[in-house]
C-alpha cells in the first residue's frame, strides 16, 4: 500500500540532514535513544517543515543568524579598529570631518573625530551580542527556576515570590537599569583593573584592546542591570504557566510514585511549558538588543567604546548639520537585528502552538511516495 | 460587589509593600553602592571637608540605614527635603515635571486609541489582505524599532528638512488651572498655546504610541475576529438584525480586553519615558530622572521612582475595576 509522504523542499532536505545529525550525535552519548523518541524526532522535523513553509520564520532566522555571524567576526572584517580616525592618519580634517559615505575609504562615511563608522558598527555588533549572551541565560534561569517554585508550591512561599516579582514589574525598568549600571560601573571598573584574567577575558570577548578593557565596566555593568531587570517577566510567566500544568495526571501520577518535587518539576513540569517560553526567549533576544541600545544611548559620551547606542547618541549632534549617517545607519542596524529575532519568534509562537502548526502542515502538500524515496523515509 | 469591595481590600493591602519594596531598593541602589555620595554633592575629590561634614550632618549619612531611609521617605512625603545640588524641594520639582509627563502621554495615548482601534477593525473586516499584512508588519515593527532612532528620523524629517515642527521646551498659558500645559489653554481659550503645544507635542506622542498602536491594532484585530466568529453573532445574524447593529455587538465584546492594554500601556507610560523625553529635549519626569542618576543627584531620583511605582500601581488597580464594571462576567 502506498504511504503518503510530505513532498520535500531544498530547504526540507537541509533540515531532515540537521535532524539526523543532531540525533546521531546524541546516540554517540546514549545508545538507545533514538529508538525510544522516534516520535519526537518525527515531530521536530514537522517543525522544521512548518517553519520552512513561514517566509517569515525564514526571513527571521536569515536576520537574527546573521547578527549573531556579524557579531562574532564583525571585528576581525573591520577594515580599521574602532580607535582609528582618518583625520588622524590622513591629517586632511575637511575632507574626513562628517564625511558622507562613500568618502574615499570611508564606506559608511566618518563622524565628526573622522572615524570609520563602518568600523565602529562592526565592533559595535560585537558588544550587542555579548550583551544579550550574558544576559538572556542568567536572566531566564533565575525566572524560571522562581517561577517554577512559586508556581509549584503556592502558599506563602508563592506569595512572597510573586510579590518581589511586582516590585520590580512595577519599577520603571529603564531608570532601574541606568541607576543600577551607573551606581555598579565603578565597582566594576576596580573589579577589572585589580584582576589581570578579567581585564584578558573582557578585552577578548568585547574584542578590545587590553588597554581600553577598563572602558568596558559601564557595558559590563549594564549586563549586570539587566539581570536584575530582566528575571521578573520570566517568573510571572513560568509561575502562570506551572500553575496550568501541575494540575495534569502526569504530575498526580510522578508525586503517587513519590518522586521529589526538584524531579517533578525539572522532568515533568518544566518541559511541558518550555515551548511557551521559548518563544518569549526568542523574542527577548531582540529585546536585550534594544534595551541596551537604549541604556548605551543614555549613557552617550560615558560609553568610552561606543556600541550602537551610543553612536547614535554621539551622532545626533550632528544632525543638524546634515550628518544624517550617524544616526539612521546604526539605529537601521538596531531595527534590523531586533525584527528578525521578532519575526522568528512570532512564526515559532505559530509553529510550536499544536493548533495552529496544523493549519500550516496542511499547506504540506502531500505526495504518493515513491519507490525511490522509501528508504529514505522508513529509515 | 461584594467581592469586589474584598478584592479592592486586599489589593489595598499588596499594594503598600509593593510601594516600600521599589523605595527601598532606590534607596539601597542610591546609597549602599556608590563609595560616597556626600563627597560627590560637595563636588568630588576636591571638596571641601567641612562642606562635606556638613551634608552628611544635614541628610544622617552616618546613622545607620533605617534611620536615613526613614529621614528620606519621611523628607518626600511631606516635601520637607531640600536637594543637595540645586536647592529646591525635592517632591515639587518632581510635581512640577509630572504635568509634562502626562500631557506627552495624553498625545501618546490619543495616537493609540485613534489610530491603533481604527485600523485594527480594519485588518480584522479585510483578515488576509494587505491592509492585515500591513497591520502585521506594524505590529512587530514597532516593538523592534529603537525609540530614539525614530524620533530623530522625525526631527531630521519635519524639523530640519520641512521646518513644520518646533523641538524643545513647554510653552504654558498665563492661566493656570489644571497645571497641564495644554488643557489650560483649552479651558482658557490661549489658542497660540495650544497650537504650539501640539506642535512640540505631536511627534514625540506618536514616537512614543508607535509601539503601542501596532499592539492595540493586532489585539483588536484578534479579539474582534474571535467576537465576530462567536455564537452570540450568529444569532443576532439569525435574527435579522442589521449589519451595523450587528457589528456594534461584536464590537463591544471586542473592545474589553482592549481596555486593560490600553490601561496598562498609560500607566507605564506615565512613569515617565526617559528617552523619547531625551530625544525631544521634553522636561519630563523621565529625563530628571535620567539627569539625577548622572548627577548622582539621589534624592530627586528616590522621589522619582517612588511618583512612577505609585502611578503605575494605582493604574493597575484602576484598570482592574475598569475591567469588573464593563466585564460582568469578571468575578474576584
Amino acid at each position: 500500500m502506498a504511504e503518503e509522504v510530505y513532498e520535500k523542499k531544498i530547504l526540507d532536505r537541509f533540515s531532515d540532514a540537521l535532524i539526523a545529525f543532531l540525533v546521531k550525535i546524541i546516540t554517540l552519548f546514549r545508545k538507545d535513544w533514538y529508538r525510544r523518541n522516534r516520535s519526537r524526532v518525527e515531530e521536530w522535523k514537522l517543525m522544521l517543515y512548518a517553519l520552512n513553509r513561514s517566509p517569515i520564520g525564514i526571513a527571521g532566522l536569515v536576520l537574527g543568524m546573521s547578527f549573531i555571524i556579524v557579531g562574532i567576526i564583525g571585528p576581525i572584517i573591520a577594515p580599521h579598529s574602532y580607535d582609528f580616525s582618518f583625520i588622524m592618519a590622513t591629517g586632511q580634517y575637511k575632507k574626513y570631518f562628517l564625511a558622507p559615505p562613500g568618502t574615499g575609504g570611508a564606506l559608511l562615511g566618518t563622524d565628526d573625530l573622522g572615524r570609520d563608522l563602518l568600523s565602529q558598527m562592526l565592533y559595535g555588533a560585537r558588544i550587542s551580542l555579548v550583551v544579550t549572551a550574558l544576559v538572556l541565560p542568567v536572566g531566564i534561569i533565575i525566572g524560571i527556576m522562581l517561577g517554577l517554585i512559586a508556581g509549584y508550591y503556592g502558599g506563602i512561599i508563592d506569595e512572597f515570590i510573586m510579590r518581589v516579582t511586582d516590585m520590580f514589574l512595577a519599577f520603571p525598568g529603564l531608570i532601574l537599569a541606568l541607576a543600577l549600571s551607573a551606581a555598579l560601573t565603578d565597582r566594576m571598573a576596580l573589579a577589572i583593573a585589580n584582576n589581570p584574567y578579567l581585564t584578558g577575558l573582557v578585552s577578548f570577548i568585547f574584542a578590545v584592546k587590553p588597554n581600553d578593557a577598563l572602558n568596558m565596566a559601564q557595558t559590563l555593568s549594564i549586563v549586570v542591570a539587566l539581570w536584575i531587570v530582566w528575571w521578573p517577566g520570566y517568573a510571572r510567566l513560568t509561575r502562570g504557566l506551572t500553575l496550568q500544568a501541575k494540575n495534569n495526571v502526569y504530575v498526580e501520577a510522578a508525586r503517587a510514585l513519590s518522586m521529589s518535587s526538584v524531579g517533578i518539576m525539572t522532568k515533568h513540569i518544566l518541559p511541558n511549558i518550555l515551548g511557551s517560553l521559548l518563544v518569549l526567549m526568542t523574542m527577548d533576544v531582540g529585546s536585550v538588543i534594544l534595551v541596551e541600545a537604549g541604556l548605551s544611548f543614555l549613557f552617550g559620551a560615558q560609553m568610552k567604546i561606543p556600541d550602537w547606542g551610543a553612536i547614535v547618541q554621539h551622532g545626533s549632534q550632528y544632525l543638524v548639520n546634515g550628518a544624517w549617517w550617524l544616526v539612521m545607519i546604526p539605529g537601521l542596524a538596531i531595527l534590523v537585528s531586533v525584527l528578525g529575532w521578532n519575526l522568528f519568534g512570532d512564526a515559532l509562537r505559530d509553529i510550536l502552538d499544536p493548533r495552529t502548526r496544523r493549519s500550516i502542515e496542511f499547506k504540506v502538500k502531500k505526495v504518493k511516495k515513491t519507490s525511490e524515496e522509501a528508504g529514505e523515509v522508513s529509515k | 460587589m461584594a467581592d469586589l469591595k474584598r478584592f479592592l481590600v486586599r489589593r489595598a493591602v499588596t499594594f503598600i509593600p509593593t510601594i516600600i519594596g521599589v523605595t527601598l531598593i532606590t534607596f539601597i541602589i542610591a546609597f549602599v553602592i556608590p563609595a560616597n555620595p556626600a563627597r560627590a554633592w560637595a563636588g568630588g575629590i576636591k571638596a571641601d571637608p567641612h562642606v562635606v561634614a556638613t551634608i552628611v550632618k544635614e541628610y544622617h549619612l552616618n546613622d545607620p540605614w533605617y534611620v536615613q531611609y526613614y529621614f528620606f521617605m519621611k523628607g518626600i512625603l511631606t516635601n520637607s527635603i531640600v536637594d543637595p545640588l540645586f536647592n529646591y524641594k525635592v517632591m515639587s520639582y518632581m510635581l512640577a515635571r509630572f504635568p509634562i509627563t502626562f500631557q506627552l502621554t495624553l498625545f501618546a495615548l490619543f495616537f493609540l486609541i485613534v489610530l491603533g482601534i481604527p485600523l485594527g477593525i480594519i485588518s480584522a473586516l479585510k483578515k488576509d489582505t494587505v491592509i492585515d499584512a500591513f497591520v502585521r508588519v506594524w505590529a512587530l515593527t514597532g516593538v523592534s524599532v529603537p525609540i530614539f532612532w525614530l524620533g530623530y528620523i522625525f526631527i531630521y524629517v519635519f524639523f530640519y528638512m520641512l521646518g513644520w515642527i518646533t523641538v524643545a521646551g513647554v510653552p504654558y498659558p498665563k492661566v493656570h488651572i489644571t497645571g497641564i500645559p495644554i488643557i489650560d489653554a483649552l479651558l482658557s481659550g490661549d489658542w497660540t498655546t495650544f497650537a504650539e503645544n501640539i506642535k512640540r507635542f505631536i511627534l514625540p506622542g506618536f514616537t512614543l504610541g508607535f509601539a503601542g498602536i501596532g499592539i492595540i491594532a493586532r489585539l483588536v484585530r484578534n479579539s474582534f475576529l474571535e467576537a465576530i466568529n462567536s455564537d452570540y453573532i450568529y444569532f443576532a445574524k439569525m435574527r435579522g438584525l442589521r449589519n451595523r447593529r450587528v457589528f456594534m455587538h461584536a464590537l463591544r465584546n471586542a473592545l474589553v480586553p482592549v481596555v486593560t492594554v490600553v490601561g496598562l500601556q498609560f500607566g507605564g507610560l506615565l512613569g515617565g519615558a526617559p528617552i523619547t523625553e531625551t530625544v525631544f529635549g521634553i522636561p519630563g519626569m523621565g529625563r530628571a530622572m535620567v539627569q539625577a542618576i548622572f548627577n548622582m543627584d539621589f534624592p530627586v531620583l528616590i522621589a522619582g521612582t517612588l511618583l512612577a511605582a505609585l502611578i503605575f500601581v494605582i493604574t493597575n488597580l484602576v484598570v482592574d475595576i475598569l475591567y469588573a464594571i464593563i466585564d460582568p462576567r469578571v468575578r474576584f
